[in-house]
Parts: C-alpha cells; sequence; structure tokens
C-alpha cells in the first residue's frame, strides 16, 4: 500500500484548528474527508506500507508499545532521518492508519485538564510539539518507530530485546531520550545492555531514582568528555562505573 | 552538541578560558551544497606545539562534531590533518546544524603537561582519558536546506489555512512550521479560495494576505536574539534568508538597511505596486 502523507496546507489547517477541532478527537472514525470537504489532502510518497499493517490495540492489560514498535519500524525501517522528522507523514498516520490505535493510547475524552492543556495534548500526540528534538518521542506514532531506531540490534537473536528493555517503563525511554547525549549513536543500546545487565535483585535499575541517577551520571561525564569518540563497550564500562556504585550502596543498606 | 563556556578538570586550550595562554585554537568550516549531501571544508589552525605533537603521534586529533536536533543525526569524525572534509548525506539532516570543531585525545594520557599552560597550574600533571577534550574552536551552526522536499516538493513558503474557531481574529499568523500559515476566518478562507484561480488579482491578494504576514515574519526575526536557533529549522526563514543573502543583507548581523515594509515589499516583487495598477484598471472599466 502507498503511503501517503498530509499536504502542507491540511497540516497547517488542522494544527491551526485543534481548539475548534476538540470533539472530533473522539470520533470513532476518521474524519479528514468531511474536514476537507473532498479536496486534496494528502499526497504520494515513494515509500510502502504493508498492506496488512495494522496496530494492536491497547487494553486494560497493556499499552503494547513494544510490539506496536515493533511493528511500525519493521514496516518503515528504512526511512532516513530526515524522512522520520516529518510531521506530515506522522501527523497523517495518526489521524489515519492509527486513528483507532490513537484514540485507545491517547485518549482524549479521558484527558483532566483545561481546554488549553487538552489542545495541547492534542498537538504534543497527534502533530509535533514545538520542541522539534522532543517531538519524535511525543507524537503517538513517531516514538513508536524512535524507541525501536535508537535500540534496534540486528545481530541479535531478537534484534527488539533491547527495545523491550527500554519500553518497560516509559518514564525509562523519556529519560533517556529526550536528553541530548542520546543522540550519541551507540548511548541508548549501551545503556540498555547495561539495565539488562543487572538482576532487579542486585539492582533495579528500571527504578525511577535509580536510573535518573545514572543519567546524572552520564551527563557529567558528557560535559568533558566527548562520548561519540567511545565505542559502545567503553558507554558500556563508563556507565558500570556508576552501576556498580549503586550496587555496592544497595547491598550495603540491605545488609 | 555546543561547547559553551565550561570548566573543564584539565586545562583546555579554547577561546573562553586562559587555560592555555600565548596559544590559539581556530578552526574555519564551509559547507557546499550538492542534492545528495552537504560538503564541510575544515581549516584548523593550531599554535600549541605540544598538542600538535600530540596529535602528530596518534594520541590525539582534530574532530569535527555535528548534531542536527531536528532530525537526531549526530557524528562525529577524525582527522590526524587540519585541512579535512566531510560529507554529510542530505538525507540526515535539515534545519539547523550545529558543528564545533575540537582536538580531542584518541587515548589515555597519563601526566598530561603543555609548555603553555597558565603559571597557576606551576608543574600539575593532569590526567586525560580518551574522548577528553584538549582544544575547542568556537561553534557554529549552518542551515541545512534540502532543495528537494525528501517525500514531496514544497514549491512556496506561504499556506493559508482555513480557521473554525469561533472568536478568530479575521487574520492571524503561525510562524511555527516549515510555512508560514495565514489563518483566515472561514468566510474569509471561502472568499479568498473563491478569488485566488484569478489570476489578475493576485498582487491584490498578495497585499492584503502575504504582506502583513511577512511583514510580522521579518519583525519576529529581527527582535529574536538568535533567529538561527529560534526559527533555523523551519523551511520559510531558510528561504528568507537566503533570499536576502542574494540581496547582500545578511540577517545574522541584525543591520537591515531599508524598513521591514520595504523589505517586504522587495521580497514579494513589490506587490503594491502592481496592486494599485491593478485596481487602477478594474476601476478605469466601470
Amino acid at each position: 500500500m502507498g503511503l501517503h502523507i498530509l499536504r502542507e496546507s491540511a497540516l497547517s489547517q488542522l494544527r491551526s484548528n485543534i481548539a475548534g477541532n476538540i470533539a472530533k478527537y473522539s470520533l470513532a472514525d476518521s474524519w479528514l474527508n468531511e474536514e476537507f470537504r473532498g479536496s486534496r489532502w494528502s499526497l504520494d510518497t515513494h515509500l510502502e506500507l504493508p498492506g496488512h499493517f495494522e496496530f494492536m490495540m491497547p487494553d486494560e492489560n497493556s499499552s503494547y508499545d513494544l510490539e506496536n514498535s515493533r511493528r511500525l519500524f519493521l514496516a518503515l525501517k528504512d526511512l532516513t532521518p530526515v524522512q522520520a522528522a516529518d510531521e506530515r507523514l506522522w501527523a497523517y498516520l495518526s489521524h489515519t492508519v492509527g486513528w483507532s490505535y490513537m484514540r485507545k493510547r491517547w485518549d482524549v475524552d479521558g484527558f483532566r485538564g483545561s481546554a488549553e492543556k487538552r489542545t495541547q495534548y492534542i498537538r504534543d500526540r497527534y502533530f509535533f510539539m514545538p520542541n522539534r528534538d522532543r517531538a519524535l518521542v511525543r507524537n503517538g506514532i513517531a516514538r513508536l518507530w524512535t524507541y525501536a531506531y535508537v535500540t534496534y540490534e540486528k545481530q541479535r537473536e531478537n534484534p527488539f530485546e533491547l527495545t523491550e528493555m527500554l519500553l518497560q517503563k516509559l518514564d525509562i525511554a523519556q529519560q533517556l531520550l529526550e536528553r541530548s547525549f542520546s543522540r550519541v549513536p551507540e548511548l541508548p543500546r549501551a545503556v540498555m545492555r547495561v539495565v539488562q545487565a543487572y538482576p532487579k535483585n542486585q539492582l533495579d535499575l528500571t527504578d525511577r531514582d535509580q536510573f535518573r541517577d545514572v543519567m546524572r551520571h552520564v551527563n557529567r561525564i558528557g560535559g568533558v568528555t566527548i562520548l561519540d569518540m567511545l565505542s559502545g563497550s567503553e558507554l558500556e564500562q563508563l556507565i558500570r562505573e556508576r552501576t556498580d556504585t549503586l550496587r555496592s550502596r544497595a547491598k550495603a543498606s540491605a545488609a | 552538541m555546543k561547547i559553551s563556556y565550561r570548566s573543564y578538570p584539565h586545562p583546555v586550550l579554547s577561546y573562553f578560558s586562559d587555560d592555555l595562554v600565548k596559544c590559539a585554537f581556530q578552526a574555519t568550516v564551509t559547507a557546499d551544497t550538492t542534492q545528495s549531501y552537504f560538503r564541510l571544508h575544515v581549516a584548523c589552525l593550531l599554535s600549541n606545539r605540544d598538542i600538535r605533537a600530540f596529535i602528530e603521534s596518534g594520541r590525539a586529533a582534530y574532530a569535527l562534531h555535528i548534531e542536527c536536533s531536528a532530525t537526531r543525526f549526530r557524528r562525529m569524525t577524525l582527522s590526524q590533518e587540519p585541512n579535512f572534509s566531510y560529507d554529510i548525506p542530505a538525507s540526515a539532516v535539515q534545519g539547523v546544524v550545529d558543528v564545533c570543531v575540537i582536538v580531542c585525545a584518541t587515548e589515555h594520557i597519563e601526566n598530561y603537561k603543555n609548555s603553555h599552560f597558565h603559571a597557576d597550574y606551576g608543574e600539575t600533571r593532569f590526567s586525560v582519558s580518551k574522548g577528553d577534550v584538549l582544544a575547542v574552536a568556537e561553534d557554529r551552526t549552518f542551515l541545512a536546506d534540502n532543495e528537494r522536499d525528501q517525500l514531496r516538493r514544497i514549491p512556496s513558503i506561504f499556506e493559508v489555512a482555513r480557521t473554525t474557531e469561533p472568536d478568530a481574529a479575521a487574520m492571524d499568523v503561525d510562524l511555527m512550521g516549515n510555512k508560514i500559515t495565514i489563518q483566515l476566518r472561514s468566510e474569509d478562507y471561502d472568499r479568498y479560495s473563491s478569488l485566488v484561480p484569478a489570476a489578475h488579482l493576485e498582487s491584490v491578494i498578495a497585499s492584503l494576505v502575504a504582506v502583513p504576514v511577512l511583514v510580522e515574519a521579518i519583525e519576529s526575526i529581527r527582535s529574536s536574539e538568535d533567529a538561527d536557533q529560534e526559527y533555523g529549522n523551519y523551511r520559510w526563514y531558510r528561504v528568507i534568508k537566503s533570499k536576502l543573502k542574494s540581496d547582500g543583507i545578511d540577517l545574522a548581523s541584525g543591520e537591515f538597511p531599508t524598513t521591514t515594509v520595504a523589505l517586504t515589499q522587495k521580497l514579494l516583487d513589490q506587490p503594491v505596486s502592481q496592486a494599485l495598477q491593478t485596481i487602477e484598471l478594474i476601476a478605469e472599466e466601470e
């Protein structure tokens, strides 16, 4: 199935009218044809989405972020960085192919807050937030692709093993990927390999405070050392300098 | 990555400190653009003999660090030579690209001593780890503007959109996107849409709709502390900057030779003159 994107005019109109269209974000079906009254609102691209592609629907048990990351990344594995940063693509998917998924995962009805906050919520999840750096991990569809993109390791038996580590808790994904050092190509994988290496009974790096401690450590080092110079294993070693300390402390407290 | 003023645990040759004296590290970076890549040419000038010796022995290297926050692209390339080039795929960057040139250690250096250390350091020696900065030149940015839309072609910097908000102003503007969005109330948008096909009215419509919006955009640029940082990720800004540059106007300098109104008329090819001519013709025909 050929993949479309929003026309710039359609994107502009939808972004401008979020407040006026809030009620439409509760509709069961995508409403863009009615919104644009028969005029062309999307464009062909040279990209393809498999005809059978669909998102797994979140339920009370799980958001299925991992499975949806896996499906979306495999479907669009060859996106270039510029293509992957294009709001027209992700806003299109949020409002069409991913509409039912978005309704479940990022329900607007259940959002508690002022009308202004609700507008901002829709903007951040269905479009791009003004901070373009964070937009790719906030948009409801783009974030799925980005999580897989930064953690995919094709040489593993399960190439999404580190994606699974990242998505254990949403806080970890956000803590890591909203920091500028997460753009060091090898760093997210190195962090996840270290998280994986510690059994939770020794050191639970999925714990918010522990993980933040490690992120602060990496941030401090990154202020002096150019992290891009280090290999994956060297980055792991650097992270373990801190996690070993945390484990010793945890052990001492338990004793 | 921007390397702004900071204190390092060891002396670093930089433009913002006197850790090392009577020496300097400078670098120029220029960019050539093709359809498929941006080629950065780096020329370094390092007047510190001790750091040069580390580079020549392979214990340190010149490094070019590139980062584009909009696309999350980040790379570093090393060179043992002071003049080198690096190609960035056009598919990897868009908008503001931060570039910095540094000298960093490629291996651990124990007992680092430099004959140009500030006297305050005395005989102190330092431990330097692999990846640590030894010298840093001033940061710079370049704007990566892909001529080709990586997904589709974008012909214009303006987009007119209908706003359905009940209390909306007759016209408003949104600068936070790749195009400048002109927001019109529903009934005015319908009128605009019906008038657009009338080619002879193009300058009149431009004067009414595009001119005030472009004035707003340029005033926003002028009043910004760092327009490249604030708007560099948006294509409309890069187009305007490029057009002004070809007329010898440097946005970054903050010095504009004319008023914003005059500048806008120039950018849009004098729509007010054309509009008045059109209106004159219409009046004559009546």
